[in-house]
């Protein structure tokens, strides 16, 4: 009998607290309002499909995305490798000279097919890449590179090869010639070693091997003539073959001397192999634009290290620098990323270098990680050098040292590349620019040298598939027809993951994020609307906004029920037992509200990691506290109210008491938190993700917004800035004004500081 | 007068507790959380010189206990050492940073508590007046606006489309003399002032309004109008006067925040105070900047706390300790 008198007494009191609520509610039309705007982002969430045609990570179509002519290619043979590309083309004034324009794939299982390629269209901005057929040629079955050698004049190209421990010539026809089995597991090529480029007759003059300890070093020798379109490689005598005690690195570095005022004397050997020793350095001297050396270094750490390099010494006379000497720069990629070193050197012909005559040496510190330099190469213009080093896979920085010409200290500009660097970097000499390629685009640098000591760096990015298997290349020129007006279209491949080729113009740029309205996918005719825009991804900010929301109402939820939930419990069992227990939890909530808000929760975010819910929790360890506070004094008032007595002098138990006559009556308290605390929990996240804390896998308004902040698009697209920042305050506001309904009628001395 | 002497020193000893658990509370998170900074270590790359250092300095790489000794009595010492970022002492960067934060943010809240009672003090007295459902939705408004983004689009209005103030800095580069330098002071931190003008002034606005129409419920209030004393009289000397007390309370609380609150602000002006240091060490895991502004902070906090509660004493006669 007197459970069930307890169990009417408490649904009453719940009901009547409820019922007052919701009847007080009525009365405030701001409070129905934000309810109205509430329900309006529910439906929003839940109809998400319906609304917004596309999924927040459905990305533009790539042509709609990019300027630039962009398509693909399908491969009809199966698992195919990384593309060799054959740059047929090296710039104007070939003459009548067929041109080849190429792309060469192939697999291991011997398999290997040609693609004839041209451009049509009148000008850049209408060139299509045209396909005009492809050949099926056998190759040696396991080979795992190739490496295409180019004529200038179009006498032949041939193809170095190489699998396990052998290396093959393939001719233009591909036909094979067995070159050299040299004794180790081949990992690295050097990339071919050309020649002065201005000697149109021989571009191509030797290439290393390396692997484990051990580097090969092939050098063409012989008297061949250009003329006869039989470029031979039989001669190859091995004059390099060293080990070393440690392991070296020997990556392919291929550096190309395109100093235009450099003559060579006619008597000069194009490349001797005397070695000068100097210092650590010992230089082989391979021809006048190139030099191998090892250089035997100490880390800092301690560590010995041994490289075998390939590089080029460039003259300074020749580039118009201002170097009063001539002083040129060598670069050495040297350790484990730590170091880059700088050589400069007197000399004044390309023909009288003085290798040995090293007067300065200095170091040029790199942070960033543990792994060698993959790749370095030098760019040149008549106004600046520029050794560039890049980085993988780890780090995703590349780095450029414009060499300071009144010092040689060297100004570093360190590029951050989102992703992992996928792949080697390429120079587009004829763009001005270097392609870095990752895992999900190509980054540019085009790097324009206006003043003598600064180079201006910017990144236009192509999209890439993503999912790519193998890195992006740059194919180089492909002209377009006849011989008299040449149109060249610059082009990058990559090999999809579902065997297509995707080619991309060069000469294109990223046209996201795309202002609001309906585009045209000139590949498949479909239109696509997106009426407030894309963000710099391509993804629609529609779409991001309506799933946002989602997640949003979830966290913005969650956390503020739980952080009631936590308050209301402590609180009442404060302010319910008193003595010790009020103590120590009151003691506590003292810690919690001397604790800087947003300080604490950026702290215990950065510690948790990065996920949303890390983000909630947050939020609800550092938001219990006050409400703990105020619970506790209204029970305090509660306790000793007459019903109370008259309940313990039936014989309820506590737990009876605290849920059936104290949590009632706090209930109005617990609607005003939760519904306030919503919208502090919505902002809150959205600051978070916004300083950089957030999930970035997480679809919220907050992620979108630190999305534009580290585009750089801030500032510049205002349909990208202003959606989320609204559906914030609305979502934020619909809850504090529903909050404030029940504050205001309900239990009007109740009042938010 | 005794009272109040005991008052402060139980809570003083109160506070001393409280900074503890704030060091012991940060330690077990420092130590135990997934993306801890010791479990960060092993992807850095330090030097043995560092390595050594973090040891002497962090307790990193000690057992537990004796690293958490090292840690407590370095950090209830203020022995913050080194940034490892700047290779300077922690102190000495604090010592750079804490004025321009104080400044932006002292000024920041006095303006915004100064418009908030006036305007508060208008509102209430003519409740349901333009004057106040203007400034109730006004307030409703910036209460719920990401601090961040109302930050950017000042900045978008305002030193881009209008390029009327600067985007970021704290002072012009290389300017000279002390006038000049203080202009471009001022100038950068205008913008930054804005928002947190526009930011905090919500709470102070409805704080003011509330303990208006609380004090106009009062009978003096009634006397004073039946006194026949002149409208103005009754609402600057009996009404506003005694609805200041909360305002004030609020504003002596919300003093410490000043260091913590502009971290937002601050991040997205690149105006280098306090809030801007915290978040980029984060950044950069630079571990004794972050543990230093963070206990710096909190014991402004607690102390701050104390000293509003005594504050209140002396101004409301009702309050004995």
């Amino acid at each position: 009998m007197k459970k069930y008198l307890n169990s009417i007494e408490t649904t009453g009191a719940f009901r009547r607290s409820v019922r007052g609520v919701l009847r007080a509610f009525r009365r405030s039309p701001s409070g129905i309002f934000g309810l109205a705007i509430i329900i309006a982002f529910v439906i929003m969430a839940i109809f998400a499909p319906v609304i917004s045609p596309y999924t927040p990570d459905q990305v533009a179509p790539y042509s709609i995305q990019f300027s630039g002519d962009i398509g693909t290619i399908p491969i009809n043979i199966s698992s195919v490798q990384q593309p060799l590309s054959i740059v047929s083309s090296l710039g104007g004034g070939v003459g009548s000279s067929v041109v080849t324009n190429g792309i060469m794939v192939f697999n291991e299982k011997g398999q290997s097919l040609t693609y004839n390629l041209g451009v049509t269209g009148g000008n850049h901005s209408q060139l299509k890449l045209d396909v005009k057929g492809s050949s099926y040629h056998s190759i040696p079955k396991g080979i795992k590179s190739l490496y295409s050698v180019v004529y200038y004049k179009s006498v032949g190209i041939s193809y170095i090869g190489y699998g396990n421990d052998t290396v093959y010539l393939l001719y233009s026809n591909l036909s094979v010639h067995y070159l050299y089995h040299v004794g180790f597991n081949i990992t690295h090529f050097s990339g071919i070693f050309n020649r002065y480029i201005y000697d149109p007759y021989l571009p191509t003059m030797g290439f290393a091997v390396s692997g484990g300890n051990h580097t090969f070093l092939f050098i063409e020798e012989g008297n061949f003539s250009v003329f006869t379109n039989s470029l031979s490689f039989y001669s190859f005598p091995l004059y390099f073959n060293t080990s070393y005690p440690v392991i070296t690195n020997p990556l392919p570095y291929l550096y190309l001397d395109h100093s235009p005022s450099i003559i060579i004397p006619t008597t000069h050997k194009i490349y001797d192999y005397s070695i000068n020793v100097s210092r650590q350095l010992t230089y082989y001297k391979l021809s006048a634009g190139n030099i191998v050396w090892s250089q035997n270094l100490t880390l800092r750490d301690g560590t010995p290290y041994s490289i075998l390099k390939t590089g080029i010494v460039f003259p300074a006379e020749s580039a118009s620098l201002d170097y009063n000497q001539g002083k040129n720069v060598v670069v050495v990629p040297t350790t484990n990323g730590f170091i880059l070193e700088y050589s400069t050197r007197n000399g004044t012909l390309m023909s009288e270098v003085q290798l040995e005559s090293v007067i300065q040496h200095t170091s040029v510190p790199f942070q960033g990680g543990n792994l060698v330099a993959l790749w370095s190469g030098v760019y040149v213009t008549n106004q600046i050098s520029m050794p560039i080093s890049f980085f993988k896979p780890d780090i995703t920085y590349v780095t450029f040292w414009n060499p300071d010409q009144s010092n040689f200290t060297g100004i570093s500009y360190t590029i951050a590349i989102p992703g992992k660097v996928h792949g080697d970097a390429q120079v587009i000499q004829s763009a001005n620019m270097f392609m870095i390629p990752t895992e999900s685009y190509a980054y540019y640098m085009s790097i324009v040298p206006p003043t003598k000591s600064s180079g201006n760096a910017s990144t236009p990015i192509l999209p890439m598939p993503s999912g790519s298997n193998y890195y992006p290349i740059y194919i180089g020129n492909i002209l377009l027809g006849g011989a008299s007006t040449i149109i060249s279209g610059n082009y990058v491949i990559t090999i999809t993951n579902n065997n297509t080729i995707f080619y991309e113009s060069v000469v294109g740029y990223k046209v996201s994020p795309l202002p609001p309205g309906n585009y045209k996918d000139s590949v498949t005719g479909k239109y696509y609307s997106y009426p407030l825009g894309t963000d710099y991804e391509g993804h629609s900010i529609l779409s991001w906004i309506v799933y946002g929301a989602r997640m949003e109402l979830v966290i913005g939820i969650t956390a503020a029920a739980s952080a009631v939930l936590i308050g209301v419990y402590i609180g009442i069992l404060s302010g319910y037992y008193g003595k010790a227990m009020d103590a120590v939890l009151m003691r506590l909530v003292d810690v919690f509200l001397s604790l800087p808000f947003l300080i604490f929760v950026i702290l215990l975010v950065s510690l948790l990691g990065t996920n949303i819910w890390y983000v909630v929790i947050a939020i609800i360890v550092f938001s219990w506290a006050g409400i703990a506070r105020v619970v506790r004094a209204v029970t305090l008032s509660l306790k000793t109210r007459p019903y109370v007595d008259a309940s313990r002098a039936v014989g309820a138990s506590n737990t009876r008491i605290m849920t059936a006559h104290i949590l009632p009556n706090v209930l109005p308290l617990t609607f005003f938190y939760m519904s306030t605390g919503v919208g502090g929990v919505i902002i809150t996240e959205a600051t978070l993700d916004f300083l950089g804390f957030g999930d970035p896998t997480a679809i919220t308004w907050g992620m979108l917004l630190q999305f534009l902040q580290t585009t750089g698009y801030t500032l510049l697209a205002p349909w990208w800035l202003f959606p989320p920042g609204i559906a914030i305050i609305l979502l934020s506001l619909s809850f504090y004004l529903v909050g404030r309904a029940f504050d205001e009628i309900v239990n009007p001395r109740l009042r938010r500081r | 007068m005794g009272g109040i002497l005991r008052y402060i020193a139980g809570r003083t000893i109160q506070i001393i507790i409280t900074y503890f658990i704030i060091i012991i509370f940060v330690f077990l998170m420092a130590s135990f959380l997934p993306s801890n900074f010791v479990g960060l270590l092993a992807f850095s790359h330090f030097t043995p010189q560092q390595m050594a250092y973090l040891k002497a300095q962090l307790g990193i790489g000690l057992p537990l206990w004796e690293s958490f000794v090292v840690f407590f009595v370095h950090m209830v010492t203020f022995n913050y050492g080194n940034s490892f970022y700047y290779g300077v002492p922690v102190m000495s960067l604090v010592e750079q940073a804490l004025p321009r934060t104080l400044l932006l943010l002292g000024e920041a809240t006095v303006i915004s508590y100064i418009i908030g009672y006036v305007v508060g003090t208008f509102a209430g007295w003519k409740r349901g007046g333009v004057l106040d459902n203007t400034s109730i939705y006004f307030s409703f408004a910036f209460y719920n606006i990401p601090t961040f983004w109302l930050g950017i689009i000042l900045l978008y209005a305002f030193a881009f489309l209008f390029p009327i103030f600067p985007l970021g800095g704290y002072v012009t580069p290389g300017i000279q003399g002390m006038l000049p330098a203080f202009i471009s002071l001022q100038y950068h931190a205008l913008l930054p002032m804005i928002v947190l003008v526009l930011i905090s002034l919500a709470g102070a606005l409805l704080l003011m309004r509330t303990s208006m129409l609380d004090v106009l419920g009062e009978e003096y209030i009634n006397l004073a109008a039946a006194k026949g004393l002149k409208e103005r009289d009754v609402l600057f000397t009996h009404a506003s006067r005694n609805a200041i007390l909360p305002l004030i309370t609020s504003f002596i609380l919300s003093l410490p925040f000043i260091v913590s609150g502009a971290v937002v602000t601050e991040t997205i002006f690149s105006y280098q105070g306090i809030g801007y240091l915290f978040i980029s060490s984060i950044d950069r895991l630079d571990m004794p900047v972050v543990y230093a502004l963070t206990f710096i902070i909190a014991l402004l906090v607690l102390v701050f706390n104390l000293f509003a509660d005594i504050l209140y004493g002396v101004l409301d006669p009702r309050v004995r300790y």
